[in-house]
């Protein structure tokens, strides 16, 4: 098999095999609440680190905004569902367009910013919304935040326990994913990679380097705002610690450790930072420390994340078997 | 073709500070030939290539493109009016293939509809196989071929200033600006790309080339454009600008 073949045999394959565990892994994990909890977190991961892997893996451009969207969108669904008292679903609409049309908006001027001085820029952009959400306490509910946020319903249908959310989740985290590749399979996704190796020579080719950029970060700003809709209805309460910072430096570690540049990469590193504190809790008082020990050395030895080690391991696997079979003939 | 010149330069100024790189040149490009912009370094050709193609911002003057205003336009905008350039260090894209780096330059080709691309219609995908074969076809055309599978940066200099002029090609240009093509060449390597820009020529599309190789220069061009100390020295057929005093001074850096 040629590697464009094994390419193609891995795109047919890999959405079908994606599809399909989806559906059955909650047999598989035997109904566990407990363990659907953890898949849908890792779901709602997932989701925001599409948009990130579009910005940041594939256009090259740190930003550290993913959770200030994410907080954007689960304040819009939060307010939306209590305040007004909208259905879930509409909440989630609202939440999208939101964060969206803010995305639009703060890319013009911040794109220009390259390299670390974006991504200060995409910070501080949430340190003020995070002050402006908990000095806001007549809508917010400032620190404390706002409880007993509805489950979002289609008819008399509730997703109100972990098995149907799970569903939701992953049916949501599945159609971005769709989206995403085939944004990335597309031209748009070779100018993208291209502007993020040079933009003069993105330019002179035709690519519009603002524009690019601006759906991009955009996408990205939906699809996490759509997350932390996601995500404050599944807990019932939201409140601002769940958006600082730190959110966002983990989504960016998430890529690190996954890999940047596909969304295998972005699946597995979802997987790892949500699997291992949990497994690594027996560990106590150094349970952090061994993590961070792990972290470094997924950066440090694998520079395209668990998804690159993956595919160069199953290249070489490909070749080796090849020339065993080629000797075997002889 | 009523304007027979696809190019005009009319007063164009650079400064960086106090410094004048470019300083009120005029000149035209007539359709369908290899005009070469030559001079002593520090005269400003690569400047002046930078801002027609929409890299560097002008200081003053315009530019023309088939006698539209093209001052000030982005780099892509101006792509999209059919210019393309190569640069003295290749302005390859490193994480995509050869073939790749050649889609990317169709751009201003068919649609860049995002909404076409997160669903891939069906139109989109014919219209993407397309630019994948037109993009081989040009790989084939500068010899490059074999390699189309391959990432760009496994390619030899050589092959990688090639891989550029297919690039450029790829997006169909109606006139390619070129910044030094034959700068770390091999002597065949030259000879290769000497025989290419002429099958470019025949192929109707316009060459503007800065370059220092003078060999080169002279059996490639057929219009040369001399350039002094940012300013507008001398123009001509290869024979004449060899045999012109003022250019020869410019050159051996006499008064």
């Amino acid at each position: 098999m040629s590697a464009e073949q094994s390419r193609a045999f891995g795109r047919q394959i890999l959405p079908v095999a994606g599809i399909g565990l989806v559906g059955v892994l909650p047999v598989l994990l035997g109904g566990s609440n407990s363990l659907l909890n953890i898949a849908v977190l890792i779901g709602i991961y997932f989701i925001v680190c599409i948009g990130l892997s579009l910005i940041f893996g594939i256009g090259g451009q740190l930003s550290l905004a993913q959770a200030a969207f994410y907080g954007i969108g689960a304040y819009t669904s939060a307010l939306f569902t209590t305040k007004l008292g909208a259905p879930v679903l509409l909440g989630f609409c609202a939440a999208a367009l939101t964060a969206g049309v803010i995305g639009w908006i703060l890319a013009a001027p911040i794109l220009r910013l390259r390299t670390v001085y974006l991504a200060m820029a995409t910070l501080a952009f949430g340190e003020i919304l995070i002050t402006l959400i908990r000095e806001n306490r007549g809508l917010t509910g400032g620190s404390t935040g706002l409880l007993n946020l509805p489950a979002p319903a289609v008819g008399p249908f509730a997703f109100d326990t972990p098995l149907s959310y799970y569903y939701l989740v992953w049916t949501v985290a599945l159609a971005a994913a769709w989206v995403a590749r085939n944004i990335i399979r597309s031209r748009i996704g070779l100018g993208l990679r291209a502007l993020s190796d040079t933009e003069i020579g993105a330019a002179s080719c035709g690519v519009d380097v603002a524009r690019f950029k601006t759906w991009m970060f955009t996408l990205g700003a939906v699809l996490a705002g759509i997350a932390g809709a996601l995500f404050v209805h599944y807990i019932t309460f939201i409140s601002p610690d769940s958006f600082s910072v730190s959110f966002s430096i983990l989504m960016v570690m998430i890529l690190a450790i996954g890999g940047r540049d596909s969304l295998a990469g972005a699946l597995l590193g979802a997987i790892a930072v949500t699997v291992l504190p949990i497994l690594l809790a027996s560990y106590d008082r150094y349970s952090e420390l061994i993590f961070g020990v792990l972290f470094l050395a997924a950066v440090m030895f694998l520079p395209n994340g668990l998804a690159g080690a993956g595919s160069s391991l199953v290249r070489r696997l490909t070749v080796s078997a090849r020339s065993s079979g080629e000797r075997a003939s002889d | 073709m009523t304007e027979p010149h696809i190019l005009s330069v009319e007063g164009l100024t650079r400064r960086y500070g106090g410094v004048v790189a470019v300083d009120g040149l005029t000149f035209k490009v007539r359709r369908g030939t290899i005009t070469a912009l030559i001079g002593p370094n520090g005269a400003g050709k690569t400047t002046t290539l930078n801002v027609i193609s929409g890299i560097t911002p002008r200081s003053g003057g315009r530019v023309f493109l088939s006698g539209e205003d093209a001052t000030d336009l982005r780099a892509d905008q101006i792509c999209r009016r059919g210019m393309a350039r190569t640069f003295q260090t290749p302005q390859v894209f490193r994480s995509l293939t050869v073939r790749e780096n050649l889609v990317v330059a169709t751009m201003r080709l068919g649609t860049t509809s995002i909404a076409a691309a997160a669903f891939r219609t069906a139109r989109l995908r014919k219209e993407e196989e397309g630019f994948r074969r037109s993009a081989d076809e040009w790989l084939d055309w500068v010899g490059l071929a074999h390699c189309a599978d391959r990432p760009i940066g496994s390619l030899s200099f050589g092959q990688v200033r090639m891989a550029e002029v297919a690039r450029v090609l790829a997006s169909k240009p109606d006139i390619i600006l070129m910044d030094e093509p034959a700068s770390g060449l091999s002597r065949a390597e030259t000879q290769t790309l000497r025989s290419v820009l002429l099958r470019i020529r025949d192929a109707a599309i316009t060459v503007l080339l800065v370059e220092h190789n003078m060999p080169f220069v002279m059996s490639t061009a057929e219009h040369v454009v001399v350039l002094d100390k940012g300013r507008f020295l001398a123009e001509g057929d290869p024979a004449a600008i060899q045999a012109d005093a003022a250019v020869r001074n410019a050159y051996l850096g006499r008064g």
